[in-house]
């Protein structure tokens, strides 16, 4: 058996406080996506992968 | 009653959709003993249990469907206690306090290992983060994961944007992080 799924925590007190911190300071700069510019280099890999398992 | 394409996201040449057939796991590896012991073995329990959900990162033209990568989701919540003097209340926000917001977390993720290391891990979060924005059934506010403790691993997360909810698991086996999905809804 695997680990077992940890739940997530219940924020108390100074802990709920600095999560609220967090959430407002996070809304001031908007997330971007992640660039990720090996992704299509990896999806050719992966169907040169899958053909060669094909044989 | 629902539309074949609820559960299946395309993107670049990518699918990812929920997993059907859990006998294709047998070929997959991530070369990490938990990993592979929870997407072979857990995953299934769990989804006959109505816990979570597997979903699968698949090359879109690839008609054996080789799981190149595997995510587990189940729903979540962040809680936190409520305020108990109106005056605590006040410090924390000016909006509306909530004492619970709905999230879904990332129970486990796993690249196949012949592809680590090629931004696939990001590109699947970065699904998942648009998956949880588009079209929801419900409302959904924040992505949480249960992250195994070793420095990779925190540092593909952090580079993810996620952050940590405090620093007292910082000695445990995982560490609980998040990621608020409205900074994504901000740029729309």
């Amino acid at each position: 058996m695997a680990i077992a799924i940890a739940p997530t925590p219940i924020l108390r007190k100074n802990d709920a406080n600095e999560f609220t911190k967090k959430v407002e300071s996070g809304l001031q700069k908007p997330a971007v996506l992640v660039p990720t510019p090996k992704i299509e280099n990896a999806r050719k890999m992966v169907m040169k992968y899958v053909s060669r398992n094909k044989k | 009653m629902y539309p074949e394409t609820r559960n299946s996201y395309k993107n670049n040449g990518w699918i990812l959709d929920k997993l059907c057939d859990y006998n294709s796991l047998n070929i997959f590896d991530c070369r990490d003993d938990d990993l592979n012991e929870y997407f072979k073995v857990d995953s299934l329990k769990h989804k006959n249990e109505l816990l979570t959900e597997t979903y699968v990162l698949r090359e879109s033209t690839d008609e054996s469907c080789f799981p190149v990568a595997l995510i587990d989701l189940c729903n979540d919540s962040i809680r936190r206690e409520r305020f108990k003097k109106v005056s605590d209340f006040k410090k924390v926000s000016s909006e509306k306090n909530y004492p619970s917001y709905p999230a879904v977390k990332i129970t486990r993720l796993g690249v196949h290992y012949e592809f680590q290391h090629n931004n696939i891990g990001s590109f699947l979060l970065n699904m998942t983060k648009q998956f949880f924005i588009t079209d929801n059934r419900t409302g959904c506010r924040f992505l949480t994961v249960d992250a195994y403790n070793r420095d990779n691993i925190l540092k593909f997360y952090t580079k993810n944007d996620f952050q940590f909810f405090y620093d007292k698991d910082k000695n445990r086996q995982t560490r609980a992080m998040f990621f608020d999905l409205k900074r994504l809804n901000l740029n729309k």
